[in-house]
C-alpha cells in the first residue's frame, strides 16, 4: 500500500484532536492495514497497590515510570488463545526497542485473573514466555484488580472474552493511546516515539 | 458427614495414550512453527489450533475476534465465509493466510511453517474429529461409561437415573455401557473435577438435598464421588444444548459453579 493510502488509513484509525501529534507509521516494509483501532484519550494511572512477579508491592503509578513512555497490556496466564499472540507482539516490541536502543520505554502487563495469577504464577509465565527482566508483570490481587481495570476502562466481562488492548503514553502527560486489537510490534513502537515531553 | 472421598484421595493416573501427529499438532501445536506479522516467530506450541478453535474444532470467540469452526465438514461447507476449502486451499490458509476466495485471513491467525506430511495428518485428524467428539451421541440418547466398575458404576447409575427421571436434556436421555463407544467415562470427569477441588483446597461434601436416593448411611465414598461426577455431567449437558461434544462437556465441568452441587464454606 503506498504512503498516501497508508496515511489515510492511519487517519481513519486514529481519532486525533486537532492539536495532537500525528503518528507517522514509518516502516521499511509495505504498511498493511492491521485489524486494530487506535485513539488518544485522557487517562491517569491509579495508584492502587499491585504486586510484581518478583514479589514487590507498591502503588501501580509508583511502580511505573513517570516520564518515560509506557506500554501497558493485559493478560491471564490460563489463556490459550489471543494472549499468546499479544505476548509474542510484546516480545517483538522488546526486540525492536533493543535494536533501537530505546531503553527508556517500559512494558508492563497486568493480570485480569487475580484468583489464579498469583505473583509466583506470573513469574512462571513470564519465564516461560522469555520476557526480558525489564518487562513488568503485575497483579492487583483479588480486591485491587477490579478498581484498577475500571480506572483503565478495561471492559468488564468474562475473562476469556476480551479484545487485546494496549495503552501507550507517558503517565505524567495524563494521555494514552488506546490500541484495541492485534497490532504489529512496529506500530506499538512507533506510538512510543514522538510523545511530547511532560510539562515541568 | 457425607464426604465424597476417603481420607486418602485416590486420583486416577492419566492413561498414557498414543498420540497421532495430526492430533498432537492440533491440540499441542507440535510439529509446526508459527509466524505472525510477517516476522514475529512463535513455536507451534505457543499457538496450537485447539487454543483458539476449541479442542473439538467447533470454534470460539474472544471479544471481537471470531475463531470459526475448522472440523473438516465445516471447512468444506459451500456457504462458508471465504469459500469452501479443499486440501490445497487449507494448505494456503495455513502457510499464506489466504481464504479460498483469495482474501487475507485476520492477523490473529498465524502463518504456519508446516510440512505437507504434517498438513495431511492434520486434515485426517480434522476429518475424524467430529465423529470422535460426538462418539456416543445419538438422536435420543447419550452413551456414557464408568470403566472403574463397582461402586463407581453404582454412583454414576444413580446420577443417570436422576437425570432421566428429571426428563433428560434436549430430547436425550443417558444410557450406560462400555467405554469403547461412550462419549465420556466417569473417570474423565473425575480427573477434571479432582483437579479443581485440589486447586481450590475443597473437600467435597454433597449438598443434602442432592443426596442420592435411596439414601444410605453406608453409601461408599466412591459411589458418592461418581454420583457427583454424574450430576456435573447432567448439568453440562443442559448447558451444551443440542450440540453436544466431549469438549463442551469437559469445558463446562471446568467452569460450572461447584456450589451447585457441593456444600462450600
Amino acid at each position: 500500500m503506498n504512503r498516501i493510502a497508508s496515511a489515510l488509513a492511519a487517519a481513519v484509525f486514529l481519532a486525533l484532536p486537532a492539536t495532537a501529534q500525528h503518528h507517522e507509521h514509518a516502516h521499511d516494509h509495505d504498511h498493511r492495514m492491521t485489524d486494530m483501532t487506535a485513539g488518544i484519550e485522557r487517562l491517569s494511572l491509579p495508584n492502587f497497590p499491585v504486586t510484581s512477579s518478583e514479589g514487590v508491592t507498591a502503588g501501580l503509578r509508583d511502580m511505573l515510570p513517570h516520564d518515560a513512555p509506557l506500554i501497558l497490556s493485559f493478560t491471564y496466564t490460563g489463556c490459550e488463545s489471543l494472549c499468546a499472540v499479544t505476548n509474542a507482539i510484546l516480545l517483538g516490541v522488546e526486540d525492536d526497542l533493543l535494536r533501537a536502543n530505546a531503553d527508556e520505554v517500559v512494558i508492563a502487563t497486568i493480570s485480569i485473573d487475580p484468583a489464579n495469577d498469583t505473583p509466583e504464577q506470573l513469574r512462571t509465565a513470564k519465564a516461560q514466555i522469555g520476557a526480558g527482566e525489564g518487562w513488568l508483570w503485575l497483579t492487583g490481587g483479588t480486591s485491587g484488580t477490579k478498581p484498577i481495570l475500571d480506572t483503565l476502562r478495561f471492559p468488564p466481562g468474562a475473562i476469556e472474552d476480551h479484545d487485546p488492548i494496549f495503552l501507550i503514553g507517558r503517565p505524567c502527560s495524563g494521555r494514552f493511546t488506546r490500541v484495541v486489537g492485534l497490532a504489529d510490534p512496529q506500530d506499538l513502537v512507533s506510538f512510543t516515539r514522538d510523545l511530547p515531553e511532560c510539562e515541568a | 458427614m457425607r464426604s465424597l472421598i476417603a481420607a486418602c484421595l485416590i486420583v486416577a493416573a492419566p492413561a498414557l495414550a498414543q498420540t497421532e501427529p495430526g492430533q498432537a499438532l492440533f491440540l499441542q501445536g507440535e510439529g509446526a512453527s508459527a509466524v505472525l506479522f510477517g516476522g514475529l516467530r512463535m513455536s507451534g506450541q505457543q499457538i496450537a489450533c485447539a487454543g483458539c478453535h476449541g479442542a473439538d474444532a467447533r470454534g470460539d470467540a474472544e471479544g471481537a475476534t471470531v475463531f470459526p469452526p475448522i472440523d473438516w465438514a465445516s471447512l468444506r461447507r459451500g456457504d462458508r465465509a471465504g469459500g469452501p476449502y479443499d486440501r490445497a486451499a487449507f494448505a494456503a490458509a495455513l502457510r499464506d493466510g489466504l481464504a479460498p476466495d483469495g482474501r487475507r485471513l485476520v492477523d490473529a491467525m498465524p502463518r504456519y511453517e508446516i510440512t505437507d506430511d504434517a498438513i495431511d495428518g492434520l486434515v485426517r485428524f480434522l476429518q475424524g474429529i467430529d465423529a470422535d467428539q460426538r462418539r456416543g451421541v445419538g438422536p435420543r440418547s447419550i452413551h456414557i461409561s464408568a470403566r472403574a466398575g463397582g461402586d463407581a458404576l453404582r454412583g454414576l447409575s444413580l446420577a443417570v437415573d436422576r437425570f432421566n427421571r428429571d426428563g433428560g436434556a434436549f430430547g436425550r436421555s443417558l444410557t450406560m455401557g462400555p467405554r469403547e463407544t461412550s462419549l465420556l467415562d466417569e473417570e474423565d470427569l473425575g480427573r477434571i473435577l479432582d483437579l479443581r477441588l485440589e486447586r481450590a483446597g475443597i473437600k467435597p461434601v454433597l449438598r443434602a438435598e442432592l443426596y442420592p436416593s435411596p439414601a444410605r448411611a453406608d453409601t461408599h465414598p466412591r459411589t458418592l464421588r461418581a454420583y457427583f461426577h454424574g450430576l456435573v455431567l447432567g448439568q453440562a449437558l443442559i448447558e451444551c444444548g443440542r450440540d453436544v461434544t466431549r469438549h463442551c462437556i469437559e469445558d463446562h465441568a471446568r467452569k460450572l459453579r461447584l456450589s451447585m452441587f457441593l456444600d462450600l464454606p
